[in-house]
């Protein structure tokens, strides 16, 4: 790691806590002092803890799913690698879907129509508000596993694989989330709960959402000691990196492992934040000149730290900037602030991530 | 007078103790091609061997089989009497050093952090990069003549430059056994001496044992003890440069019409031939 990565580690390590105790002090609902409501077991205390659950989630999954597009670029050896390709979103969705499904009055039909038929209704909505993320971890790791015996083959694995059968498990997800769709097109509320699913959302987080998110990221994160060598010297070629002592093999599955747990987790915990896999470690390389190791460690940081700032934003930020321009008489664009602060966190960062991401090409090209 | 130092030579060798086997290798390619066809090759401490042939002949695929790189479809190779496959990668890649054509390098990393990649195999616990493994690697590249451009990106360096800092990292592996596959191709003909002569001198003093692919006949032929010639997948001719390059042979094997002499001026004073292809024009 030189010199330059570590100080921009460090400058966002310390910046992680404080953003974290901003996005809990300052929401939409008003400032509260997260001091004093540690100790109030009234409503402040209430409010301070939930927005703590989304600051972290939100930390977690931008964390999450930046580590993941790191260590897939490097996996693929292609920058344009993101964990999605895996299949792990895809069955995270479908997962998503069918937890919506039957938390929504379908639960049987659900059951029978996996082949497990039998399951009361009472099973169903004994598991509640958490039957979405773990339906959706379910069917991440699923698709996960699935690709990963789909590509292996006399004791190899190979990356070509991985990407074909991620990319057909992707598309059987899809299509079995459009026909589940359509069937279930004339129950609204089902179809609003999956389309804002599908938009990603951070609200009404809980402390078993923050468990769920942060055990995908720190399994990951301490994968990186044991792949992150070993990723800058597969990206000279597989058997380049065998000759000098790397297991392949145990390094692909260790990266596979990392990259599906910290996505699903992720995308389980708050539907589909796009665009952070793939931009953050295109902007970290950007900025160092990183090998994989600090690579991996500043893109958790970069990837924590923008979906965070995301969160105060939208919730802290653009409220008080609408109540400040509703009293100065700016209703219009006071209306629009607060429409913007509704948009869930994954439609901002690919509305303010996609354009930037342009801009960091167009620059690179030197056009401008 | 040329026959009593050829079995002076092969009398020394006979004493040393065989490093790497390869017993009735064969290696298949898809649509039946036999890439090797049963070859057998028995290397010695301190060896210098260069393998020679034609394009497609097998050299690379023997090479990547000893370095236990690929698994033949049968025979067996071993290394230091073990058998190579059964060898967990780091264990391997402290005995065997390989080099392999085509390297597709990085560009990200530095010279010094591409041959500090070398060490990989020594890493112990949490793979952090010690004092002792800057220092290898730094020497590594100053011995294949890399120094002047540790610090600069692999990016920036020309490909006999690259080739330089690719052996570097293969030196830096320290392993006894170094097998490269056509070590000089890119290099200027002042370095393809300075490779060469460092390639003999860790045979010689240093007792490692080297198994070179190359297509430069007469390299091979000033420098090797001893040469391989493959042709098809199997072994056309074998044993000191005067016993392998014979004229009749390399015509057979290269379809192609030769001059063919012997130089007196060489590094241990036997008289080793050189090969010069004849000119002609297209039938």
């Amino acid at each position: 790691m030189n010199r330059r990565s570590l100080y921009i580690g460090g400058a966002l390590l310390a910046a992680l806590p404080m953003l974290a105790l901003l996005a809990a002090a300052w929401a939409e609902t008003g400032y509260i002092s997260p001091w004093s409501a540690l100790s109030d077991s009234g409503i402040d205390g209430f409010i301070v803890k939930l927005r703590l659950y989304r600051a972290l989630c939100a930390a977690g999954v931008g964390g999450s799913l930046a580590l993941g597009g790191a260590i897939a670029q490097g996996l693929f050896r292609n920058p344009l690698a993101d964990p999605g390709l895996l299949g792990v979103s895809g069955g995270a969705g479908l997962g998503a879907m069918l937890g919506i499904a039957m938390l929504g009055g379908h639960g049987a039909a659900v059951f029978n129509a996996v082949g497990a038929g039998g399951v009361s209704g009472e099973f169903v909505s004994s598991l509640g508000l958490m039957a979405i993320p773990a339906m959706a971890l379910l069917g991440a790791m699923l698709a996960a596993f699935v690709v990963y015996r789909w590509s292996v083959s006399q004791g190899q694995l190979s990356i070509a694989m991985i990407l074909l059968a991620g990319l057909a498990l992707n598309s059987l997800a899809g299509a079995m989330m459009a026909a589940l769709q359509t069937l279930l097109l004339d129950d609204l509320q089902i179809t609003r709960a999956i389309v804002s699913w599908g938009f990603g959302t951070l609200d009404d987080r809980g402390a078993a959402h923050v468990t769920i998110v942060w055990t995908g990221a720190l399994f990951s994160l301490a994968a990186i000691p044991f792949i992150g060598n070993e990723l800058d010297m597969l990206a000279s070629g597989e058997s380049d990196a065998a000759a000098l002592g790397v297991d392949t093999r145990r390094i692909k599955t260790l990266a596979l492992a990392s990259i599906a747990l910290s996505t699903a987790t992720a995308v389980a915990v708050c539907g589909q934040i796009a665009f952070v896999g793939l931009l953050v470690p295109h902007l970290v390389r950007r900025i160092a000149r990183p090998r994989h190791r600090s690579l991996m460690v500043l893109s958790f940081l970069t990837g924590a730290t923008l979906l965070l700032s995301v969160v105060v934003i939208q919730n802290g930020f653009l409220p008080e900037l609408a109540q400040r321009l509703a009293a100065a008489g700016h209703s219009g664009a006071a209306m629009a602030a607060r429409r913007l602060a509704t948009l869930q966190p994954g439609v901002t960062t690919s509305l303010f991530g996609a354009p930037f991401f342009l801009f960091l090409l167009m620059r690179q090209t030197r056009r401008w | 007078m040329m026959s009593t130092a050829v079995s002076i030579e092969s009398g020394a060798q006979a004493a040393r103790a065989t490093v790497l086997e390869a017993r009735d290798l064969i290696v298949t390619y898809p649509g039946e091609i036999h890439a090797l066809n049963g070859i057998s090759v028995e290397i010695k401490r301190g060896e210098f061997v260069a393998l020679i042939g034609p394009n497609g002949s097998g050299k690379s695929t023997l090479l990547r089989c000893l370095a236990g790189l690929m698994v033949p479809n049968s025979g067996d190779v071993k290394i230091d009497g073990l058998p190579v496959c059964g060898m967990k990668p780091a264990d391997r890649a402290r005995r065997v050093a390989c080099v392999q054509a085509m390297n597709a390098t990085l560009d990200y990393v530095t010279a010094l952090e591409f041959a500090l990649m070398g060490r990989y195999a020594h890493l112990k616990g949490w793979r952090i990069y010690s004092k002792h493994d800057y220092d290898v690697a730094e020497r590594a590249l100053h011995l294949a003549g890399a120094g002047d451009f540790k610090d600069r990106l692999m990016s920036e360096l020309a490909s006999g430059e690259r080739q330089r800092v690719v052996l570097a990292r293969a030196l830096a592996q320290e392993a006894p056994i170094l097998l490269l596959d056509e070590p000089t191709s890119a290099l200027d003909a002042r370095y393809q001496i300075v490779i060469s002569a460092l390639i003999r001198d860790f045979c010689e003093r240093q007792g490692k044992t080297v198994i070179a692919a190359t297509h430069d006949l007469n390299l091979a032929s000033q420098y090797a003890d001893r040469l391989y010639l493959l042709n098809a997948g199997a072994l056309a001719a074998q044993g000191t440069p005067a016993e392998t390059l014979t004229k009749n042979c390399l015509e057979s094997v290269y379809d192609i019409e030769v001059a063919h002499g012997y130089f007196t001026e060489t590094i241990d004073g036997t008289p080793r031939p050189w090969v010069l292809p004849k000119a002609r024009r297209e039938k």
